[in-house]
């Protein structure tokens, strides 16, 4: 019986087994599927970089703040350490001293350093002012140190104490005291109160009152060293003469952040350019344009903006303070196409403008005696600002730009490509889609111009269709791009037609895919 | 490789009639019940089957290569609205004891047996299949529900035992089971899948489960119990045109614990696509590969559960009735759980010899629809029996078929003492 059930199972057992595919299982289905979609208007063409007028036509609008006025350009407190070692008036020893002696006193005006200007008095907004002193003598002294006229009631002064106990050439002994800066007024007027970057201090050194003479045992030239360390002052008022130097600038922006400028023939008309000054700031100033340029780096081309009186120098007065606000002036300097080559300047098609240029400060000296101002969040500025209405004549105007195809599956292949347009432009595209390499993948493609009347924005419809080859799907797939070319041309060039914000273009894009599942 | 397409091809043949009692075992027996003195019986059984799923299409999925678009299309044509597949592969040894007596009776003895099984069965609609296969070319504007996709494959070892009459071969028993694997994997509403009429939106909705136990391993994953059994009675026997065989049985009819380790997985999600912003795409996004297209929400919740699953079991009935000495008809039905059809057998045996049965029937149901099945015994020297049987012979020589199926039995017969002594 058991050798028969043991039969049983061997037979059971020898009938399984497995085994693996020789090749994989294959089959390929086909899809269609949304690829993109989206309205592209003006706004959208033009980064959001324009504005609608009253008329509904769209205008191409470019801001570009100066910078180069900030207060740090004017003046500033660098980090500083003023040392300076006070001797004890007597010679020979030893002197037993008795407590609450006075054994140094001393005024002192310390020079601040201000990047070449002269500085009256400032208002910090934030740093810190360290007081380190450190005592050689051995006996038990309190320093009493004074910063005139630094706090935050103007006019007010900083007492500083120590208690030190006796010390020695070997062992010093120290004591620091640290000021938080913030919203302090600082005079540096000196003593004189007219001087400038002076800083006025009183020290006083005594022996501690409540010691007796055997404690406190002095020789002459016995020393105590003090130290003001000014650390990360940041100043947010500034009184007095801040020379004449001049400043430089130099500033590129662009007009056509990443996309590529088109190339090809652009008509415009009515294009602006202002240069605006606001001055805020307690100075004189001649302000001088060098160069307004053009750039187009893709044909290689420069154009100097030109015309009017942009390029004479011109004089800034200075605000005056009316109790904590400056008073404001304003200065323009307006290009259009009246008085410059503006329209032909933009017409160039620049991808960026270089704007160079210089500021004097007061040309004519020190004319306020000493009371030029500025206040941290009351600056001067300058800014220049592009101004395109569109409307416009295009003559194969050519958009270029690429597109990124990242396929990391051999399972998808695109075999076509479908784009349904609505266009409510007023001018014919014409699409061209190329390999890196430069296969042409469709050519000259035909996107007929809206019907629109003036705002009212009426699209033609059009659908296009782009067959892929495995050839070119595997060049794509390989190149990870394609080259989109977009050809644009409104009726009867040079004739203007305006742009209006209502314009768009809608496209739809979808994919044939034949999708090729594999299972191992 | 070739050794399991051997296999493959003989189970794919005739088994829906798998560890049914052979008809020339009940015309050998007799009313003492000492015919055989014990019988070792082995039959193994593979088959696979659909009611559209043709053997042109599943071939590469066996051994490999392309699905080519003829033949997913021939199987779409062939699919009314829902489509069935499955298969199944199962071994089983069953020893019928030849002691003399059972609890004092002559005619009853116990069996014992070991098995080895595995059933897997699917359906899916006509339209969620041409989805599958071809894409969503065809169903632009459209939404087809995936509800009907709905599988589920179980694996177990079982060993138990029974008693058996010795005339009639009618049996019942139970067997422990051993589950090895289970895999259960269902769409709910409102699973579909949605294509615009334009093709500027394909939407996702998949709501529903997928229910398996841990990974197979040797000790299994789950334990239950089977019930086999069968009753064989004869109604005027070795009269022509009027003895009538008649069967009915249950097989695995049981159910399967699975362990505290077996995972339910709910999901409940709705991924959109509608391509990607063109904004984005002039911003450097991938024209093909741009996130900004993709609306997705996802909830998933897993928890691990014991939980009891039947097995997959049947009810049969099968009738042979008796025209002449060489000739019988046969009529059989058998009762699977859903999705599978009944399976309705009607057909003849043809008896040259006493000895050797050579049978022929159509039938419809089970995994497929119509077939055409074949099947030869034999009984060698009284002592050795070999059954190998199809229930679709086409099945191994057109590209079209729908179903395969082969069953072996071989059996080896202890002659009673009485014929030893001969």
């Amino acid at each position: 019986m058991r050798h028969r059930i043991f039969a049983c199972l061997i037979v059971c057992i020898s009938l399984f087994s497995s085994c693996k595919k020789d090749e994989a299982t294959t089959w390929e289905s086909n899809w269609v599927a949304p690829v993109a979609h989206g309205r592209l208007t003006l706004s959208d063409l033009t980064a959001d970089n324009g504005y609608t007028d009253n008329a509904g036509i769209y205008h191409l609008y470019f801001e570009k703040i100066i910078s180069g006025f900030g207060t740090s350009d004017l003046t500033q407190i660098p980090d500083t350490n003023i040392s300076q070692k006070f001797v004890v008036p007597l010679s020979g020893g030893p002197f037993q001293i008795p407590g609450n002696t006075a054994i140094i006193t001393q005024n002192q005006n310390y020079s601040v350093e201000t990047n070449g200007t002269g500085l009256r008095m400032v208002k910090v907004k934030s740093g810190q002012m360290i007081v380190h002193v450190k005592s050689y003598v051995n006996a038990y002294l309190h320093p009493t140190f004074t910063l005139y006229n630094v706090s935050e009631v103007y006019g007010n002064n900083t007492d500083i104490d120590f208690a030190l106990t006796p010390g020695s050439a070997a062992a010093p002994t120290e004591g620091y005291y640290t000021v938080d800066m913030s919203n302090k007024y600082v005079v540096l007027s000196g003593t004189s109160g007219f001087d400038y970057n002076k800083l006025s201090t009183h020290l006083e050194i005594k022996t501690e009152q409540n010691t007796t003479a055997d404690q406190n045992t002095i020789y002459g030239q016995d020393s105590v060293r003090f130290e003001l360390i000014m650390s990360d002052l940041v100043i947010d008022y500034a009184k007095g003469y801040f020379g004449n130097d001049t400043y430089s600038f130099n500033e590129t922006f662009n007009l056509a952040q990443s996309a590529n400028m088109p190339t090809g023939l652009l008509a415009l008309d009515q294009a602006s350019f202002g240069f605006h000054v606001t001055h805020k700031m307690g100075f004189d100033g001649k302000l001088k344009i060098d160069n307004v340029m053009g750039l187009n780096t893709y044909m290689n081309t420069g154009v100097q903006l030109t015309g009017g009186n942009l390029y004479n120098p011109f004089f800034i007065t200075r605000s005056i303070d009316n109790g904590g606000t400056a008073s404001v002036s304003n200065y323009d300097i307006n290009l259009n196409e009246g008085n410059s080559n503006i329209t032909s300047f933009m017409g160039s098609l620049p991808y960026s403008v270089l704007f160079t240029g210089s500021l004097q400060l007061n040309p004519f000296g020190n004319v306020s005696d000493g009371n030029d101002f500025f206040y941290s969040d009351q600056l001067t500025e300058a800014k220049l600002v592009v101004d395109v209405p569109m409307r416009l004549a295009a003559s194969d105007l050519t958009l270029r730009d690429t597109l990124n195809v990242e396929v990391n599956t051999d399972a998808v292949r695109v075999s076509s490509l479908t784009l349904d347009i609505q266009n409510a432009f007023p001018m014919e595209w014409k699409l061209n889609l190329t390999t890196l390499g430069g296969v042409v993948v469709a050519a000259d493609l035909n996107v007929p111009n809206g019907n629109s009347i003036d705002a009212l924005a009426l699209a033609t419809s059009s659908t296009l269709v782009i067959p892929i080859s495995e050839a070119q799907w595997n060049t794509i797939k390989s190149e990870g791009k394609l080259i989109l070319q977009v050809v644009s041309n409104t009726p009867s060039f040079p004739q203007l037609v305006n742009l209006y914000s209502s314009y768009f273009i809608d496209v739809r894009v979808k994919a044939g895919v034949v999708l090729n599942a594999e299972v191992e | 490789m070739k050794k399991i397409l051997i296999v493959f091809v003989f189970a794919l043949a005739s088994a829906m009639s798998f560890a049914q009692t052979s008809y020339l075992w009940l015309t050998r027996s007799d009313t003492t019940g000492k015919v055989f003195r014990g019988i070792l019986d082995i039959q193994g059984n593979a088959a696979a089957g659909s009611t559209f799923l043709t053997k042109e299409l599943v071939k590469p999925f066996v051994v490999g290569g392309t699905v080519t678009s003829e033949a997913r299309n021939s199987a779409i044509d062939g699919m009314t609205d829902l489509g069935v597949f499955g298969g199944n592969a199962n071994v089983r040894a069953r020893y019928y004891g030849g002691r003399d007596s059972l609890f004092g009776s002559e005619m009853l003895d116990l069996y014992i047996q070991v098995g080895k099984g595995y059933f897997g069965s699917g359906r899916i609609s006509k339209e969620a299949f041409d989805l599958i296969a071809n894409g969503n070319v065809n169903y632009q504007g459209t939404r087809v529900p995936l509800t009907s996709i709905q599988g589920e494959a179980q694996g177990f070892q079982s060993i138990g035992f029974g008693i058996y009459d010795k005339r009639t071969f009618s049996s019942i028993g139970i067997s422990m089971v051993n589950g090895l694997t289970y895999q259960q994997f269902s769409l709910f509403p409102p699973s579909s899948f949605y294509t615009s009429p334009n093709a500027d939106t394909l939407q996702l909705d998949y709501s529903g489960e997928y229910v398996h136990s841990a990974n197979p391993r040797p000790n299994g994953n789950g334990i239950g119990f089977s019930i086999d059994g069968e009753y064989n009675f004869v109604r005027d026997r070795g009269i022509d045109k009027k003895e009538v065989w008649n069967s009915l049985g249950v097989r695995n009819l049981g159910w399967v614990n699975w362990n505290g380790q077996s995972e339910v997985v709910s999901f409940d999600s709705t991924l959109t696509w509608t391509g990607v912003d063109l904004n984005a795409i002039l911003n450097g996004d991938s024209l093909l590969n741009g996130a900004s297209g993709f609306a997705d929400t996802l909830v998933t919740t897993s928890q691990n559960v014991s939980f009891w699953r039947p097995l997959r079991g049947s009810f049969y009935v099968r009738s042979v009735y008796r025209w002449n000495e060489k000739l019988r008809l046969t009529a059989g039905l058998e009762m699977y759980a859903a999705p599978l059809k009944p399976l309705a057998t009607v057909g003849f045996m043809y008896m040259p010899k006493s000895n050797v049965i050579a049978s022929m029937n159509v039938s419809n149901g089970g995994y497929g629809n119509w077939k055409l099945g074949m099947g030869v015994q034999w009984l060698i020297a009284n002592q050795f029996y070999l059954g190998v049987q199809t229930s679709n012979l086409p099945g191994y020589f057109f590209k079209n078929p729908r179903e395969m199926q082969a069953s072996i039995q071989l059996s080896y017969l202890f002659k009673t003492k009485k014929i030893d002594n001969e």
